[in-house]
């Protein structure tokens, strides 16, 4: 019998690496993983429920929509490079068990992310900086994100120096694909002043943001001209 | 602020992975998947993409039919060997069906098991039996339907082969996986209104 979201919800959280165990062959993965993306759906959401929060009203709803896509996306693209990065290393891995990895590694990281909105909301609503709510936002899913690679981790077969190396690569690859998401999807923070848009033109990438953001919450505000990088940016020059 | 416009390469991107999700929601479909899977895998479908090539574990054949549904599937196979009707159903979609009703009918088998050790004079315990009786023989019924529909499809699929027109029935093997599949849904009200 197929368990409950909240009873798959504490399985994910309590002990990941047998529900990937025990669901690999097709039938039970069909069964699992429409539930696992359902479970990351519902928690993604109101995480971006409680980041929209900080500018409030329509917001809410465009982030609570927009989180589980930030979620789901870097997924749904790093697992062809991540297979051939562990094959590279000497690990063959099915694909059906590292994909089920990833996903239940996805649904930990959003049901995470879900359980740091209570403080995170406290925190936007005693009104702190716009680049401090951004930063909190990077962190938290930084945060939240550990445990759910930790999920890949176990489910990488290899041993030494081998499985540090594939590893470190699979934490860059989703850091990349993750930042450069979210800078994609954003604004997910807005500032309570600024008029909301669902998605904003592409512009410069999230490492300029970043450290453009932290200079600002330390009271260094300089200009930023920022210039359309990338596939998107030259679309986006072609335009204007 | 400008919203982001509709850009050509955005657009073909994503209507290129909305034509692949379809491809693969439709091939976990026609292998036997839950409608849930078929259904994410519109918007998740890299993740899914193992499933394609996957083989669903056979189902064991414990009910009372299950010599009956092996042998009218097999012999459904041997009648599509012929080119005319060879593009009726394809083998993922008779495989489909063949473990849909085995599945059907092992929940058959186990039911009278049930039945068999739940005999006693309680009459709160005999009403409850009376009514999964009612609800085995509605189930028994419906795959009983559904095996009769396919001896009549080999027989007409035979007869339409000598007059070239075998392809007017590639509609009626869908309904019958369709029907074979909402088996379960039926089983499941019939007991929801049993335990009610």
């Amino acid at each position: 019998m197929n368990p409950t979201l909240l009873e798959l919800a504490t399985r994910v959280l309590r002990d990941p690496l047998s529900l990937v165990e025990s669901h690999e062959d097709s039938e039970a993965y069909a069964a699992l993983a429409p539930r696992l993306l359902l479970l990351t759906a519902l928690a993604a959401g109101t995480f971006g429920a409680t980041v929209g929060s900080y500018r409030g009203g329509i917001q809410v709803f465009y982030a609570a929509a927009k989180a589980p896509v930030l979620l789901i996306l870097p997924l749904l693209v790093a697992l062809p490079a991540i297979r051939s990065l562990w094959a590279a290393g000497g690990t063959e891995v099915p694909m059906a068990r590292l994909a089920l990895g990833g996903l239940v590694g996805l649904a930990r990281t959003a049901l995470l992310a879900a359980a740091c909105s209570p403080a995170l909301w406290l925190l936007y609503s005693i009104g702190v900086d716009y680049h401090v709510a951004i930063l909190l936002l990077a962190a938290s899913l930084g945060l939240a994100a550990l445990p759910g690679l930790h999920v890949l981790a176990m489910i990488h077969p290899g041993h030494g120096l081998a499985r540090v190396v594939a590893l470190a690569c699979t934490v860059a690859v989703f850091g990349l694909l993750g930042a450069q998401s979210g800078w994609i999807l954003r604004p997910f923070v807005a500032r309570p002043t600024a008029e909301v848009a669902l998605l904003r033109p592409v512009e410069a990438d999230v490492f300029d943001a970043l450290d453009t953001s932290a200079a600002s919450a330390v009271g260094q505000y300089g200009q930023w001209e920022v210039e359309p990088t990338g596939a998107l940016g030259k679309l986006r020059r072609g335009e204007e | 602020m400008d919203a982001l416009g509709p850009a050509p390469l955005p657009t073909l991107l994503a209507t290129l992975y909305l034509v692949v999700g379809l491809v693969v929601a439709g091939q976990l479909h026609r292998g036997g998947h839950p409608a849930t899977a078929s259904v994410s895998a519109l918007v998740a479908w890299p993740v899914l993409l193992p499933l394609t090539r996957a083989r669903p574990a056979p189902v064991a054949a414990t009910g009372p039919l299950a010599g009956r549904i092996m042998a009218c599937l097999q012999a459904l196979r041997r009648s599509l060997t012929d080119p005319a009707t060879a593009t009726l159903a394809s083998g993922d979609e008779l495989a489909g069906l063949e473990r849909t009703l085995l599945a059907a009918d092992a929940r058959l088998g186990l039911v009278d098991r049930i039945l068999d050790e739940a005999r006693s004079d309680d009459p709160a315990l005999t009403r409850s039996a009376e009514r999964l009786s009612r609800a085995r023989e509605r189930s028994a019924a419906e795959i009983e339907a559904v095996l009769v529909e396919l001896e009549q499809l080999r027989l007409h699929a035979a007869m339409l082969v000598l007059s070239g027109e075998a392809s007017t029935l590639q509609d009626r093997v869908s309904r019958l996986v369709d029907r074979a599949r909402a088996i379960e849904e039926v089983a499941a009200m019939d007991l929801g209104q049993a335990r009610a």
